[in-house]
Formats: structure tokens, sequence, C-alpha cells
């Protein structure tokens, strides 16, 4: 089923005005209105037509978000393409975060995952379908009342208006022959010479909340909780600095003296106290005296970790992603250039640290963490507390960030752990420490680039070797056991063995398709892992890639005496959407009009896809001595239409500040095998009187809606590079970018 | 027995004077709109006001507030929003939220201190308050309009003509 969907969308394409389009919602989405209670959350009375929405007997009409909220704004975003085809503004349609649900699957992600950027591409029809063939039945059923047709009818704001404008009936009116209603094979969907929502600025639906500090992420609802009665307690978890280190003494005679403290339990990645609060756990647990064997030897270190990877660049072997040889003439005298890219590991530091609670009831329980993948939380509570998925609720609350740390769910299954161990049910809670020192981070990798220059400026031989760990090669045997979805069998078959013989294409994404039209490119990975925890950060791959790909290009055209902007132009041949995005931010920042120096200013630009969308940005700085100081950011994106033209800015906004964090600032530091850094004095982040001033432009287009979350990350690095290297002649081949 | 003034009433409570006043809001007063972000007052997400003026209630045991005036992000307005607050639904500030009420705090003590601060002192007023969504543009912009609003009653826009 969810390969027939994949192939559904590619087969859709480009969607332009109203189309009447040539496929229906898949079964597992559409379901039959004989069959109630198929989908999950169905308020008792209510008529619900599909897996995304019901109506209620009490007029309400009620959203399933399938993906979670954490900032990025799909809340809103999904809600609007809801709102546009049912005529009723984004702000009355009430909304509740999807329960797991084979329905809510990502058809690129296999999951009910939310990441890659994917949200709004993935829903842009699915849910404009969901409601405009909701529209549909609702037109019939009341047409049909009249003795009118579809044509004679008009649906807004919960009612159904006779076009003539003499009858009208409220839609909730309408439920018990709704219920009765055969489910239309095609609808038509709303053109967007008549959109009203998509496409405009507006309010955030959950900007009130947050405001006024009502918003209940995980924790918070855990003490609402408990205000109502529940019993939980609250755990902290102790563990090895070293990773995969485990307990082989353990004196816990002080902390068990502690009040408050109910349990002081052994499991596999720690010392687990519980207690009757956070601040009685966490007080209790500084005095547990633990003695510490085995976990990452103690001799793992940057320098072992950089000489290795420095070895490898020379290594015989390696996977060849792309290998296509020069074919056109050249002139002689080339001139060789080679450069080594150092990247380090990256903290994602969500402002929310880790968390999560199990709340047992019978046999079975409830569930809520932050979490970008509600189906995988089941799973691993469903396995480690041995109960079916069925019995496992997962509550899915706004994020305290994302950025793909809460696609890993070690924190879910610590805490799990603690339940079974303990019996009750726990609540725990993560330190900082604990968050920066047990992240799965972004993979530190070496690069190393080479490429001949001839002498008209024409660029052969570009070759690109990656030294890197895989994530999925990490990843897969900690979240595949938990998965093992009954009813998605080709997923199982897909990831226990193929995926894993397959290469992981997150090492390479943003080095293999370059869009450059040299002749000759070769890509290569040599993959090893020091076995440092790894997980997705945001744009992933494309975070380092693109910093070594925009800077070596940016090498290039200084040897070959040619303007950056121009170089790069001249070799995007026929890549318009590039070529798009690249001469507005030249025109944005006044890129041609602007001297180098004028003002002690200094620009870089780079040009770089990802998640299907295409981002330019220009960045201009100042220097104080070896200080970079980051004046103004111009950012370009061209996202395919645009539903929320406000929160595609405000994404921009964001992803420039967290890159420039990664790019100045904040890194991983690996020393005995442990992370060197603890709390936000030693892992800086990006404060408010170092944010530059920031300048999106939106291109307009008629594509189908593409990505927004991650896309504005992967150039900024190598564009304030390159703004370096126009400042001092120096080329900081290293990140964070350091002149002393 | 640790007593002090919340949000306008009166609170006594029966813990550990050590608690920090963070984990008393939170867990023994459910006041859950103050965040836990890091502990060591490196970040500001637990920031309230203590007699007016912002503070990290991470690292203030609660026997330091004894008898003083604290607001949290609860009791910022006593009906509707505070300008603070208008201007930052206004200015679409807020991504996933979690540092929001903290910079709300700090943001509206400032304003209280100084009804026309300088982008300098805006800085200076908010640097301690970390957001990993990167909403500092349009905090600062945010900081501004509710200047605006607090100095100059009502404001009426009139829109540009060309």
């Amino acid at each position: 089923m969810g390969i027939e969907r994949r192939q559904f969308i590619k087969l859709a394409g480009v969607i332009g005005g109203g189309l009447v389009l040539g496929f229906s919602l898949p079964a597992c989405i559409k379901g039959n209105p004989n069959h109630s209670g198929r989908f999950p959350d169905r308020i008792p009375g209510s008529w619900q037509p599909n897996a995304f929405l019901q109506l209620t007997a009490a007029g309400e009409i009620v959203l399933q978000l399938h993906k979670v909220e954490m900032g990025q704004g799909t809340m809103t975003g999904l809600t609007t393409l809801v709102a546009e085809e049912l005529n009723v503004w984004p702000e009355l349609i009430t909304l509740r975060f999807a329960q797991v649900h084979q329905a809510y699957v990502d058809p690129d992600l296999h999951m009910m995952a939310t990441g890659g950027s994917s949200s709004i591409r993935t829903s842009y029809e699915l849910l404009r379908e969901a409601a405009a063939t909701m529209r549909e039945m609702i037109l019939r059923v009341a047409a049909r009342q009249w003795g009118l047709t579809t044509d004679d009818c008009h649906m807004e704001n919960f009612a159904v208006m006779h076009k003539g404008g003499e009858q009208s009936v409220s839609i909730r009116i309408l439920i018990d022959a709704l219920k009765q209603e055969p489910v239309p094979e095609q609808v038509a969907l709303k053109p967007r010479s008549e959109f009203r929502f998509i496409g405009r600025v507006a309010p955030r639906l959950d900007g009130m909340d947050k405001v006024l500090g009502k918003v209940r992420y995980a924790t918070d609802m855990t003490i609402s909780k408990i205000a109502d009665g529940a019993e939980i307690a609250t755990a902290v978890l102790v563990r090895c600095p070293r990773f995969g280190g485990k307990v082989e003494k353990l004196d816990d005679s002080k902390a068990r003296q502690h009040a408050g403290v109910s349990d002081i339990l052994v499991i596999d990645s720690g010392v687990a106290v519980v207690a009757g609060s956070y601040w009685q756990a966490r007080q209790a647990a500084e005095k547990l005296q633990i003695q510490w064997i085995g976990g990452l030897s103690p001799e793992l270190n940057d320098v072992a970790i950089k000489e290795k990877h420095y070895q490898l660049l020379a290594a015989d072997d390696s996977q060849v992603v792309r290998d296509e040889k020069a074919v056109k003439q050249h002139p002689a005298n080339l001139a060789h250039l080679e450069a080594d890219y150092t990247l380090p590991y990256l903290a994602h530091a969500t402002m929310e640290p880790q968390n999560a609670t199990i709340w047992l009831s019978g046999g079975a329980c409830e569930v809520w963490a932050p979490t970008q993948g509600p189906d995988v939380v089941q799973g691993v509570v469903a396995k480690i507390l041995e109960l079916p998925k069925e019995n496992v609720f997962v509550h899915s609350p706004l994020l305290g960030g994302g950025f793909g740390r809460r696609i890993c769910v070690d924190y879910v299954r610590e805490a799990a752990e603690i339940v079974k161990a303990s019996g009750r049910s726990i609540c725990l809670v993560w330190s900082r420490e604990d968050d920066i020192r047990h992240d799965c981070y972004r993979p530190a990798s070496m690069a190393r680039m080479r490429a001949a220059l001839d002498q008209n400026g024409a660029v052969l031989n570009w070759q690109h070797r990656i030294v890197s760990p895989s994530i999925m090669r990490q990843m897969v045997p900690r979240v595949s056991p938990a998965v093992v979805p009954g009813w998605m069998p080709e997923l199982v078959a897909e990831m226990s063995g193929e995926l894993l013989k397959d290469h992981d294409e997150s090492t390479v994404e943003g080095a293999k398709d370059i869009p450059y039209a040299f002749d000759g490119i070769r890509v290569d990975h040599v993959f090893w892992d020091p076995q440092i925890p790894i997980g997705y950060w945001r744009s992933v791959g494309h975070s380092a890639n693109a910093f070594v790909v925009e800077s070596f290009v940016d090498e290039l055209a200084y040897a070959a005496g040619q303007d950056p902007y121009l170089f790069r132009r001249a070799n995007l041949k026929q890549q318009d959407r590039h070529l798009g995005v690249l001469d507005r931010v030249v025109e944005l920042s006044g890129w041609k009009q602007h001297k180098q120096g004028k003002d002690g200013r200094y620009r870089g630009i780079a040009v770089h896809k990802s998640f299907q969308s295409y981002v330019a940005q220009v960045v201009e700085i100042t220097l104080a001595d070896t200080v970079i100081q980051v004046e103004k950011v111009y950012c370009v994106i061209d996202c395919g239409l645009v539903v929320n033209p406000d929160i595609v800015v405000a994404q921009m906004e964001s992803a420039i500040v967290f890159g420039l964090t990664a790019a100045l600032k904040g890194s991983i530091t690996i020393e005995a095998g442990a992370v060197v850094q603890s709390n936000f004095h030693d892992l800086e982040i990006l404060r408010m009187h170092e944010t530059p001033e920031i300048e999106v432009a939106l291109i307009d287009s008629d594509q189908a809606p593409t990505g927004v979350g991650e896309p504005g990350l992967p150039p900024l690095a190598p564009a304030l590079a390159n703004a370096v290297f126009a400042a001092t002649g120096k080329r900081l081949r290293e990140l964070p970018l350091r002149l002393a | 027995m640790i007593e002090f003034t919340l949000n306008g009433t009166l609170q006594q409570l029966d813990v550990d004077e050590e608690m920090p006043l963070l984990w008393a809001l939170r867990e023994q007063l459910g006041l859950t709109g103050t965040k836990f972000g890091c502990g060591k007052g490196l970040c500001g997400a637990c920031t309230v006001h203590i007699n007016g003026r912002a503070a990290r209630s991470c690292i203030t045991p609660i026997k330091q507030v004894v008898g003083q005036h604290i607001t949290t992000i609860e009791g910022l307005s006593r009906e509707g929003l505070h300008p603070v607050q208008e201007a930052w639904i206004e200015g679409n500030v807020p991504q996933c939220g979690y540092c929001q009420p903290g910079q709300i705090m700090s943001a509206s003590a400032l304003l209280a201190q100084n009804p026309h601060p300088s982008d300098q002192d805006i800085n200076n007023a908010m640097s301690g308050n970390l957001c990993r969504c990167g909403t500092y543009p349009r905090i600062r912009k945010a900081i501004h309009r509710a200047a605006q609003m607090m100095t100059s009653g009502p404001v009426i826009v009139v829109p540009a003509t060309d």
C-alpha cells in the first residue's frame, strides 16, 4: 500500500490550476462509511469520511494533524490546506494531533514521521483531497435534499448555501445523511486563482498559546496529569560519560537517604533515581557513587578521529556513487587544485531537554514525549513493556524544538526500561548536561576535493571523497526491531537487508547531485564509524557536503580569476531554478555594485538545493581583528508554491541563525571517549547581540510546494567562509570558523 | 514555611528552602509556563520577575524569595494581553515557543525599566535568553513595537500611498 501511494504522488506531477485529479485517496485513508470506527480518534456521533477529517454532531470540523509541530509551522500550514478546500477560516478548525495509524505514514520516510522537510510537500494534495472529498459529499447531500445539483450549491463557514441565496443549511444538520453517502472516486480541487488562505501571510495558529505560556509540552502534560491525580513518579538517569559504559559498582547509600527518593535502579544505560519530583531526584542522583566499565576507548578523541579520517582520505577502497570521466578536449596547462575539509560533531540542543512519560493503566499505557516519530515510540514501548501495540497510546505534544533530534528515541527507551524495572509510571527528565553529552550528533567527517582548471576557466575532473560514518547503519538496528510494523511488511524487508547493503544516501546528499556542468565528476564515500552516537541533524548530509562543495567552487572561481557569482552562473547550465535564486540574491543584495572591502564589508555567496528546494545566500561580514562579525544575510528560496509566506521567511531566519551557531560557535569535542561540553557555558549558542540583519525573498512559483524547514541551512556556512576569504585571503576549511 | 506573593496572591509553601524557585513554580504550584532549559541560569527559559525585575528562577533558591513579589508568564497581564504579548502575536514571533515565556518576561522587564530601549539596550537585556529556533530578529522588532504601543497609546496605522 505504501509503495502504491508513492507512485501516485510521482505520477501526479506538477499541480497547476484547478484540476480534476486522476486519482483518489487510497483505501487506507478513504475508508468506507459502513465501517465506522475504522479510523482513530472518532468522536462519538461524528461523521468521519476519511482518516483526516470528521464533522461532529456539534458542528465542529476536526482535523487530525499527522505531522508534529516543532516550530516549523506544520500546524498552521496543514490546517490552511484543509481550510482552503472547506472554505472555513483556519482558526475555526478543531485540531488534534493524530494517533499512530497506517493512514498517516509518510510515503518517503516509511514512518509516521515528521522530518526531511516533507510535511507540506507530501500533504499538499493529500489533505486538499481529503477536504475536497468532505466538501463534495456535503454538497451532494444538500443538493439532493433541495432537488438541485451541486453546481447550484456552495459551502462556506460551516453551511451550504444555495447559490441563488434563498436556502442554507448548517452542515451538522446533514450528518445522518452523510453517514450513508458513498465516498466519491474523484473530486475537484479549488483552482489557485480562487485561493483565499493558501499564499496569504496569516498568523500562526499556535501563536497565542505560545505567548501566553499555555502550551503544554510533554513534561507540562505530566505535571497536569499528576495534579489530576495520576500517580507518576519522576526519574533522572545517570549515564557513563564514556559512550557505552556500564555500571560496574554502585554505592547508593547516601542517595537513598535523600528526601522523596523511592527507588534507585540499575538499567542498561545507567542508574535511575526515582523520586517525587525532579529536584529531589536530581539532588539524590548527585550523591550516587558509580564506577563505570567498558564503553568507548579512553584513547578516542578528536585528534585520533581526525588522524583516522585523514588516513582514509587516501584509502584504496571506497563506495563510488558517481563516476563520470571528462569527455571534452581541454587546452593544456591545467591548474590542479586540492583541498581537504573538516567538519565536527554537532549537537541539536533543542531548548526543551529530552524527556518521556509512560503512564500505566491496567494492561495498557499512555506515552507522551517530544517525538518526531510516534510510531517508533509506540514500537519501542510495546517491545520493552511486552504490550501489544494497540495497548500503547502515544500522544504527540508540541515540541520545544526538533531539528531531527526527536527521531532518535533513546530517551523513550530509557523511560520504558525504568518503568519495566520499577513497575511504576515514570516521567524521565533529562538535564541539559544529559542532553549535550548524550545526543545523537551530526556526524564528524572529512572530505578531499580535487579538480583541474583549464586556461579558459573550465573545470574538469571534479573529485569529491567523503570519509564519514553512516546514520542509517547506526540507526536501523536501533529502530527496526521496534518498528516491526504488522501493517507494512515491505518496510521490514527494505530496512533489514536492502538498506544496509545499499548506500546510505545521506552521506553523499548535496555532493552526488551537484548542479554544475563540470566535465568529469567523481564522488565516493569511505565508511568509518568511531561509534559516537549519530543521528539526523537539520539538513543531515547537506549540512556538511554543501560547506565543502560551495567552498571548493569558490576556490575554483578565485583560481580562475572570476567573480564567484559569475563563475557559478557560467557553470549552472540549464539549471533554471538554481539560476533563479542565484540571480535574485545577487539583485537583492546588490552584489554587482558592492566592492569588497567598502566600509570594511566583505561578501560571500553560495547556492544549494536540498529537500527539493533551492536556496541562495549572500553573507556580509566585517572583521574586528580576528573576530568575524556577521552584519547581514540575504537569502532567496524557491520552494514552489508558498502556503504561508511569513512562515517560509521565519524558517529561513531560523536556519540562518541555527547555521551561524554551527559555523561560528558551538561544536562538540571528544575526549577519552566522551563529550567534553556540558551546558551553554561551553557549548555556545548564537545570542541576540550576535544575530545579523536578515533579508529574505521568496521566488513566486507555480510548482508544487517543497520543504522549508532545512533548505536554508546548507548554503550558510560556505557563504560565510567565502566572505571570510574575501576579507582575509585565508581559506578556512574547517568548521567552526576560526581566524586565530 | 516559605511565604511570598505570586501573581498578586499570597503563597505558602512547605518545601526544602534550597529548592530552586523554578521547580517550586512548576511542580509544587503547577505553573508550567516557566520552563526548564539548562538549570544553570545560562539560557533564560526560566525567567520570571522578582519585584518587577527579570530573574532566573532555576538558580534562585526559594528561600531568597520570602516576602518578595513574583510574577510569572501566567500573571504578566491581569486581563488580555500585555503589549509585549500583542507585539509578539502581531510579529508572528514564536516558533517552537519553548523559550518564549522567558523571552517575554525579559522583554517586559526591560520595557518596565526603559520605555525607549535602543538596539544596544535590547542586546544587553535579551542576550541572556537563548532561542534555538532563531526568533531573535523578530523579538527585536517586537520589542520596538511594544515600546511604541506602550508610549503612544492606541496606534492608528495609515497605509502608505504609492
